[in-house]
């Protein structure tokens, strides 16, 4: 397993070095007839058109607070020379349909769909996916399809389905019982049982698709799989064959799903970035 | 045109919108993005009236403003500049002659500050938006702090500990707001009801740090509050970003049938 330390090479000549800021990127609808998956494009300046990327978003209430994030990031990659395409799910963001209709079957159909755009408008011949979160849990069965990958970086990834959904479960409690916090004489009117997991619509679905869902090697298995993780994260399976650390003080998931817990690139984050940038570049990978 | 159009406009066309629905009468409402949520609103708020309103024969338009989302900050557009430039951008290539413009918290400012700019605006959503403490305010403060039984003061103390901490987590309203002075928007409300501009002011019981009765409206905007073509809501039930299924819905039908109004007003 390699380590690549933020910080232990340096890129100051990289162009992403005088990119300070969120460059423009191309936004299009994927199967604009029927799905309608917002997506955009950062398409870099110059490129060999070997290898791109897409970006598979997080779940819930952590994909809008990090979409800022997710942009600066492909902002940055895309500065490194790698095209990088970002897009919602069905029924998240920007895309068509209501989040009731998210399932780990409609995130595998959008993520071909998002894989074929990619290879599409920038010609690549390799894809990397770079998965946030509780995304990680749905790629086994991408996998099991007979998709294939070069190379699949997961995003502190979330590794057991049915653990996280209980941390859901529990965080949606407390959320509800502080929203709008108590008032003598105004009676609670908020629904316990209204379908939805921090402020979204929830499938029976998806919540079986969630609690049956473990990150393992097996279900890895055919594809070169990074890690980015902290460095006191969860246990990872077997199969990564990477793992680069998020600094300390690196923006956090946790924080529930106030209007105010949007996160952004901090220095020592873009510095991992570009790390990561670079060391896709470098052949070979695994 | 398609359902959902992805608009790009502004300077160098930095920003972008989705707009949803077809051509239709009556004014279209524009939803800038609300503190640091992206355009699609807190918990999809707007994608989801989008595609309500779509369903009703009326247009909308979402956008990130500087600084928010997928937009960079740019030099010299805020979130007004940002605004005024999506409604010349609509009218020229959209033919969208009137605009109904507001959300929640910031993008209510936006949404008051851009009417009191521009004549085309002939609507207003202010979610949380303007208003002032005043006695009624603090009448209802009082009473809530009176009512409250012992094990709910201690937790106050605790919040206000976390408060005084910064590590309470919650919103701070101050941390997006501009507002004018009380005497100040007083005139521009009244100005505003003079021009026939049409306000939908909902109050929630997140919003309790600036109100508590709905009486405390007329107080800071006085007789022209209770003038027909405003209507105010307050919600205590509701919280500030409308994260129950029941309170969004409750909000989305709400505003769909003011703008299901505007647009009939609009035929007549």
């Amino acid at each position: 397993m390699n380590a690549i330390v933020a910080g232990s090479r340096g890129i100051a000549a990289s162009p992403a070095g005088r990119t300070m800021g969120i460059d423009a990127c191309e936004p299009f609808w994927l199967d604009a007839e029927s799905r309608c998956l917002y997506a955009a494009l950062h398409r870099p300046a110059t490129a060999d058109g070997s290898l791109g990327v897409v970006f598979v978003p997080p779940l819930l209430h952590e994909q809008p607070r990090s979409r800022r994030f997710m942009t600066e990031v492909a902002s940055r990659l895309a500065a490194l020379g790698l095209p990088c395409l970002r897009f919602d799910f069905f029924g998240t963001g920007d895309s068509s349909g209501t989040g009731a209709q998210l399932d780990f079957a409609s995130m595998r159909s959008d993520l071909d769909l998002a894989v074929a755009a990619l290879r599409e408008q920038t010609g690549v011949e390799r894809v990397v996916l770079l998965v946030w979160r509780g995304a990680a849990l749905a790629m086994g069965g991408w996998l099991a399809e007979g998709r294939r990958v070069e190379t699949m970086v997961l995003w502190e990834p979330i590794t057991d389905g049915s653990a996280w959904l209980l941390e859901l479960e529990r965080a949606d409690a407390s959320e509800r019982a502080e929203r709008p916090g108590y008032r003598p004489g105004v009676p609670s009117t908020i629904d316990p049982a209204d379908g939805q997991l921090m402020g979204f619509p929830v499938s029976q679905r998806l919540r079986l698709d969630l609690a049956q869902a473990r990150l393992s090697g097996d279900t890895l298995r055919g594809v070169a799989v990074w890690a980015i993780v902290r460095p006191d994260g969860p246990h990872l399976p077997r199969g990564i064959t990477r793992m680069l650390p998020l600094p300390q003080g690196a923006p956090s998931f946790d924080g529930g799903a106030a209007m105010d817990t949007t996160f952004f690139l901090t220095p020592p984050v873009r510095h991992l970035v570009d790390e990561l940038g670079q060391a896709l570049r470098e052949p070979p990978w695994r | 045109m398609a359902v959902n159009a992805i608009i790009r406009f502004g300077p160098e066309q930095r920003l972008t919108g989705v707009l949803t629905g077809a051509p239709a009468e009556g004014p279209i409402l524009l939803l800038p993005s609300a503190g640091l949520q992206p355009r699609a609103g807190p918990f999809r708020l707007h994608a989801e009236l989008g595609e309500r309103l779509r369903a009703r024969g009326i247009r909308s338009f979402r956008y990130d403003v500087p600084g928010v989302g997928e937009t960079p900050r740019l030099n010299g557009c805020d979130a007004q500049q940002a605004t005024l430039a999506a409604i010349e951008h609509l009218e020229a290539t959209q033919g969208c002659r009137s605009f109904a413009v507001g959300g929640i918290c910031s993008a209510a400012d936006t949404g008051w500050d851009v009417a009191n700019l521009d004549a085309r605006v002939t609507a207003v959503l202010l979610l949380d938006g303007l208003c002032y403490t005043g006695p009624w305010y603090h009448y209802a403060r009082m009473l809530d702090r009176l009512r409250r039984l012992p094990r709910h003061w201690q937790r106050m103390l605790r919040s206000a500990r976390r408060r005084m901490r910064g590590t309470g987590g919650s919103l701070d309203a101050d941390a997006f707001r501009t507002w004018p002075s009380h005497a100040k928007a007083r005139s521009q409300f009244a100005q505003l009801v003079q021009r026939d501009v049409r306000l939908l002011c909902i109050f929630s019981g997140g919003y309790a740090e600036r109100f508590m009765h709905p009486r405390q409206f007329t107080w800071s905007f006085g007789p022209p509050a209770r003038d027909p073509r405003v209507t105010m809501h307050f919600w205590p039930d509701c919280d500030h970003t409308y994260f129950g299924r029941a309170h969004r819905e409750r909000l989305m039908t709400t505003v769909e049938d003011w703008m299901v109004g505007l647009a009939a007003g609009a035929r007549s």
